[in-house]
């Protein structure tokens, strides 16, 4: 009985294997535009392309990959979109708020998926989260500030004041810090802001927070996230702990971190533009969040700052780093 | 090239013309190198933008953006002629005091125009194709600039504007005030670089406080550029040159963005630009070379 | 008519290079006349033209341009009154502007612009008209670039520009000094010719004591920030460049060192 169910099983799977090859060979055509060069926004690229490959769609078998980044000139990313806007691809990947915002000006012809967009509302890329309705959707890399203020409150029990160091130039930034007051707020703790508009400026941001805080919050930004070594100094010295928002960090030095890898991003995005690519409308797809989530500790960062992390946690993270 | 990749390098090339046109005014005209332009650029967008999503009429919001460039351009050239501060300098001060200023004007880093009624909206609603709507009103746009420039730079003020760049100690002699000059000729210059700034936010539907990153190396490129394709002899000539090396460098990176098959990418277009420029400053010294070589040989 | 009471300059005051370059000098010249000026280096001879064009300010005294105090004004707005002409041939000139631009730029000294053409077709006739007295061949030549003429081309087409407009004082800055010697000949014989017709007061430095004594009416010679002598009308006619060096040791009780004055 068992061996035969497994037996038609196993043909199930294979005679739908044998069905889908025909589909699978329609080549595809997908382009992908970049702002610039960043090592989280290439694994985001990355984790799209593996995706697609797990889907059936592989560059140079059955799907064609254009791929430009706009070297963080705004015109070219312009001057991007419409060279995709031409070329009429089956679909363009957009990774980043302007990327995704030229595109959706200048190609309005063609499906757009976006990924690592933080905002997507307020970018105006969509209208609705839920059911976007036109041709545009895709993934947000909005941090789950929520669970952050929660592992904050774990992390430092009692915590009133909570210091945040971002740089207010930073879009993405400036959206996660109004998270973090509504969040805080909710759990009782008052925020103290402190901003740097370039690396030079974090040290002193950062000494600025130094007796008006119990705790430091590092959102992912990538001004403070470059010069964060200066910030763990400050913390070490005074006994501050640092939570921060994203898991490399963690690595660098801060306590702890609930966070999410780009790849993991990229390949939630690609499984989307699988969907589309096999026939599915962009605007019935509601825009995703992030959903792997991923807890990092730092035993010795913790213990420098002054606390110290139950063993129940470190049994739940992903990465204890030594 | 497909059809909409190459309208699109005119229009950006359109667009850019503007801001060539301001440097022109500053570098070529007035010999003054002005740094200002990466933060009017997304001064213009931010003015315009702001304003076209609280509500305001897009021809105001792109007016009061001009303004803007204007006023900005203005505090270089009196940090420079009253108080004194070399000029590369002020132009610095300005400019990053710009970025402050932009994001205070912005209230966030990016305001998104998508779906907002701007200057092209009526025209989109004409029924021509989407990418042929920006490059037609750019032209009509830049014509006119292009137009009301020449006229400038030939005009009573416009002769002494020039005569204060070429050699302030005759023009003042002449009577010319080139204190005053410095504050039309850089207040003019800004002025364009935001009304290109203002209708980049609006064609590409966004203003993004980091998008005057490079403006100034584009813009010189353009001017460099147009004055190693043509002759400049005249003023009429040289504001076309502007114009004819802005579109030009657009077509090279359109070009390089369609040249997979002798391997150039997106990410080369910095090597290109450093290229392009470099070749433009030395081509019409091997041009006079070549003709040298030739009197010699006969 | 212009009047200097009393004028006092001193360039980095205050420093080990202190140097007060004009000690208390005056003048009058009245309408209508030409004087020259010469002097050592470093006798305030450059000195005196830059505080009386306003490009330098002066420390104290009182400068009076036809019946104005110009003594705190800019050069720019004084260039109605005073017109000049400098010693390089580059720096009365725009190497980038046409001719006709240059001499656009030269009718409008004194009046305001505005944003009206500045080559205007009548302004083309008044200049060829200008240039072909030159004989240079210049009225041919109007569009053509500045930078394309020699410099004594250049020099000719800077005083014309100097005299294009009325004026209450012409100053001529050692305007024949940096060409060779027929250029210069030529260029001053145009200058006399022009100061005749207009009629122009005019106040000439040269490093000539011989063309000094040839031209011009009156004679100043200044040494050490001052008037060293000054002579006109009979005492003056007949006078040669042994007389003047006489003149000057009795006058400033010391013999000149400057050969370059004897040479020229």
């Amino acid at each position: 009985m068992k061996t035969r169910t497994l037996l038609s099983a196993a043909l199930a799977v294979l005679g739908m294997g044998l069905m889908a090859q025909p589909t699978l060979a329609a080549s595809k055509h997908v382009a992908i535009t970049q702002i610039v060069e960043h090592p989280a926004l290439d694994a985001c690229r990355q984790g799209v392309q593996d995706a697609l490959a797990d889907a059936g769609y592989k560059v140079g078998d059955n799907l064609k990959w254009s791929y430009e980044s706009a070297q963080g000139n705004p015109a070219t990313a312009a001057q991007v979109a419409k060279k995709f806007a031409g070329d009429s691809p089956d679909l363009i990947v957009a990774i980043s708020t302007p990327s995704a915002q030229t595109v959706a000006a200048s190609a309005r012809h063609i499906p757009l998926v976006f990924t690592a967009v933080t905002d997507p509302l307020g970018a105006k890329l969509v209208n609705n989260m839920d059911k976007p309705g036109k041709l545009i959707t895709g993934v947000s890399d909005l941090s789950p500030i929520n669970k952050h203020m929660e592992l904050v409150q774990q992390i430092v029990p009692g915590a009133k004041r909570l210091g945040v160091l971002y740089n207010p130039g930073e879009a993405n930034s400036v959206t996660l810090v109004n998270l973090v007051k509504d969040s805080a707020q909710a759990l009782d703790m008052t925020v103290v802001e402190a901003a740097a508009t370039k690396s030079g400026d974090v040290l002193a941001a950062a000494r600025s927070l130094v007796g008006k805080v119990d705790v430091i919050y590092i959102p992912l930004d990538n001004t403070v996230v470059s010069a964060l070594e200066a910030v763990i100094k400050v913390a070490e010295q005074s006994k501050l702990p640092i939570i921060s928002g994203d898991t490399d960090s963690v690595k660098r030095g801060t306590i702890a971190a609930l966070g999410f890898n780009y790849y993991d991003v990229g390949q939630q995005t690609g499984k989307m533009v699988a969907r589309i690519l096999n026939g599915e409308k962009p605007g019935d797809i509601a825009v995703e969040q992030v959903q792997t989530l991923e807890l990092y500790l730092n035993p010795g960062a913790a213990e420098r700052m002054g606390v110290t992390l139950s063993a129940t946690m470190l049994s739940q993270a992903k990465e204890v780093v030594k | 090239m497909s059809e909409i990749a190459f309208l699109g390098a005119i229009e950006t090339g359109l667009l850019f013309g503007l801001v060539a046109f301001g440097i022109f005014i500053s570098f070529r005209i007035l010999d003054f190198p002005d740094l200002t332009v990466d933060g009017s650029f997304p001064l213009g967008a931010a003015v315009s933008a702001s304003m076209i999503v609280a509500g305001f009429n897009p021809w105001l919001a792109t007016a009061l953006a001009v303004v803007a460039g204007a006023a900005a351009g203005l505090v270089t050239a009196w940090l420079n002629v009253k108080l004194k501060i070399l000029h590369l300098l002020a132009s610095i001060l300005t400019m990053i005091a710009l970025y402050s200023i932009n994001l205070r004007i912005m209230g966030r880093p990016n305001v998104a125009l998508l779906g907002e009624e701007t200057l092209l909206t009526p025209l989109e609603n004409l029924g021509l194709p989407y990418y042929w709507v920006a490059p037609l009103a750019f032209i009509v746009v830049v014509l006119v600039v292009g137009a009301l420039l020449v006229a400038l730079l030939k005009s009573e003020i416009g002769l002494a504007m020039r005569a204060t760049g070429a050699n302030p100690r005759m023009a003042r002699a002449q009577g010319v005030s080139t204190a005053a000059m410095i504050l039309l000729g850089m207040a003019f210059s800004n002025a364009l670089v935001a009304l290109a700034g203002s209708l980049f936010a609006q064609s590409q539907g966004s203003a993004d406080v980091t998008m005057g990153v490079g403006v100034i190396v584009v813009g010189l490129a353009s001017v460099i550029g147009g004055e190693a394709l043509m002759s400049t002899r005249t003023i009429l000539l040289a504001v076309v040159a502007c114009l004819l090396g802005s579109i030009f460098y657009r077509l090279v990176i359109a070009f390089a963005l369609n040249a997979d098959f002798i391997g150039l990418k997106a990410q080369d277009l910095n090597l290109v630009t450093a290229v392009m420029v470099a070749l433009a400053i030395v081509m019409p010294q091997i041009k006079a070379n070549l003709i040298k070589n030739k009197r010699s040989a006969a | 008519m212009i009047e200097v009471s009393d004028i006092h300059v001193t360039f980095a005051q205050g420093t080990p290079v202190e140097n007060h370059a004009l000690r208390g000098l005056s003048i009058f010249i009245p309408e209508g006349e030409f004087v020259t000026v010469i002097g050592s280096n470093g006798a305030g001879k450059s000195t005196l033209l830059n505080a009386v064009s306003g490009e330098i300010g002066i420390d104290s005294g009182a400068i009076r341009v036809g019946d104005r105090d110009v003594t705190r004004q800019s050069t720019e707005r004084r260039a109605g009154d005073v017109a000049r002409v400098f010693q390089d041939p580059m720096a009365g000139t725009c190497e980038n502007l046409t001719i006709e631009e240059n001499l656009a730029l030269a009718i409008k000294r004194g009046s305001s612009r505005g944003l009206g053409w500045a080559v205007r077709r009548q302004y083309k006739q008044r200049f060829q008209q200008r240039l072909k007295r030159l004989g240079l061949g210049l009225e041919q030549r109007l569009e053509d670039r500045m930078g394309l003429l020699s410099g004594g081309q250049r020099q000719a087409v800077s005083l014309l520009m100097a005299t294009l407009q009325p004026m209450q004082i012409l100053l001529l800055d050692e305007h024949t000094a940096a060409l060779d010697p027929k250029t210069a000949a030529f260029v001053l014989e145009l200058t006399r010719e022009i100061i005749k017709e207009q009629n122009l007061t005019t106040l000439m430095v040269t490093h000539s004591m011989k063309q000094a004594l040839e031209v011009g009416q009156r004679t100043l010679m200044l040494h050490a920030g001052q008037v060293a002598f000054d002579v006109a009308g009979d005492k003056r006619q007949g006078l040669e460049v042994k007389d003047l060096l006489a003149l000057f040791e009795r006058n400033a009780g010391e013999e000149l060192a400057d050969d370059s004055l004897l040479l020229g």
